[in-house]
C-alpha cells in the first residue's frame, strides 16, 4: 500500500468500500426492530410517569402524618449537658418549639425555658 | 407511522443502505459486523423516523448512529475485557486477523484509532466538509482537522514501516 496525498487516498477508498456488494436493505426487519425499540421506550415512560406518580402520593402522605405522641413520663428531650432550670442555646431544632422552627427562631423561643415545656413541641437539640 | 411514511422510510432505506454498510466496513473491517451496524442504525432510525425528519438531516443522523455504535463497540470490549482482569489489548490489535486477506488500506485503516479512523472515512471517502465531519462526530473543526491529520501521518507511516520490513 502506498499513500500520496489525499487524493490517493480518496481514490483508495473508494476502490476498497465500492467493491463491497452488500445484500438488499433489510427494511423490513429493521422496522419489526423499530417497532419493538418504540414500544420498549414507551413502556419506559409509563414507567417513569408511574414512579414520578407514585413519589407524588406517597412523599405528601408521608410528610403529612400526624405527630406521634410525646410521653410525657419520658420526654424526648436530647440535652448534651445538664443546663439547670433553663437552656442557654439551642442549635438546632427539626420540629416546632414553642410553635416555631429553625434554629435561631427556636433559640430565641426557649431561652429562660425549663426543658419539659421544650419537649412539648418535639425533639430538640440543647447545648449548654 | 401510516402507510405513506412507511413508503418513504424504505424507500430512503433501500438508498442509503449500501453506503451505510460500506461506512460499517471501513469502521470495523469486517463486512458481516458492518451489516449488524447497518441493521442496527436502520432499527433506530424507524424508532425516531418523525423525529429524524424533523431534524432536517437524516444522512447525519444515520452516519452518528454508526459511529456511535462502532465507538460503543471499543469500549463495550475494553469494559468486559477490565472485568475479568485482563490488560486490555489495543483495539487494533483485535482488529487485525491472522488469516488477514483484506485489501493493504482496510488493514491500514484498522491500525488507526476509531476515532482518526471516522474522520478517514468522513472526510475522504464521504468527501465531507470538515464543518459537517464535526457535525456528524460531535467535536470541533480543530479536533477533526489534528486527527486528520494524524491519520494521513500515521498512514504514511504504516506504509514506510510496510516497506523497511520488505526490504
Amino acid at each position: 500500500m502506498s499513500i500520496v496525498d489525499e487524493r490517493d487516498l480518496r481514490q483508495q477508498l473508494d476502490g476498497v468500500l465500492d467493491a463491497i456488494m452488500p445484500p438488499d436493505a433489510p427494511v423490513r426487519a429493521a422496522a419489526r426492530k423499530g417497532k419493538l425499540i418504540q414500544a420498549g421506550r414507551s413502556l419506559g415512560v409509563v414507567a417513569g410517569l408511574a414512579v414520578v406518580a407514585g413519589i407524588g402520593v406517597g412523599i405528601p402522605g408521608l410528610l403529612n402524618q400526624p405527630a406521634r405522641e410525646v410521653s410525657h413520663a419520658r420526654p424526648m428531650v436530647m440535652v448534651e449537658q445538664s443546663c439547670g432550670t433553663g437552656v442557654r442555646e439551642i442549635i438546632g431544632s427539626p420540629a416546632p418549639v414553642a410553635g416555631r422552627t429553625g434554629p435561631s427562631s427556636a433559640a430565641q423561643a426557649a431561652r429562660g425555658r425549663p426543658a419539659s415545656e421544650l419537649a412539648a413541641g418535639g425533639c430538640a437539640w440543647l447545648k449548654p | 407511522m401510516d402507510s405513506r411514511t412507511e413508503a418513504e422510510f424504505a424507500e430512503f432505506m433501500h438508498g442509503r443502505w449500501p453506503a451505510l454498510v460500506r461506512l460499517g466496513y471501513g469502521l470495523t473491517g469486517d463486512e458481516r459486523l458492518a451489516e449488524d451496524l447497518a441493521r442496527a442504525a436502520l432499527a433506530k432510525a424507524y424508532a425516531s423516523w418523525p423525529r429524524v425528519l424533523r431534524a432536517g438531516d437524516p444522512d447525519v443522523y444515520l452516519r452518528r448512529i454508526i459511529l456511535n455504535a462502532s465507538l460503543g463497540k471499543v469500549r463495550r470490549r475494553r469494559g468486559r475485557e477490565r472485568r475479568r482482569g485482563d490488560e486490555p489489548e489495543p483495539e487494533t490489535a483485535q482488529l487485525a486477523r491472522a488469516d488477514d486477506d483484506r485489501p493493504a488500506l482496510v488493514k491500514a485503516l484498522m491500525q488507526l484509532p476509531v476515532g482518526q479512523r471516522s474522520v478517514v472515512l468522513l472526510r475522504y471517502w464521504m468527501d465531507m466538509t470538515e464543518a459537517q465531519v464535526a457535525a456528524v462526530l460531535g467535536c470541533s473543526v480543530g479536533s477533526v482537522r489534528s486527527q486528520a491529520s494524524r491519520a494521513l501521518a500515521s498512514l504514511r507511516v504504516g506504509e514506510d514501516v510496510a516497506e523497511e520490513v520488505l526490504l
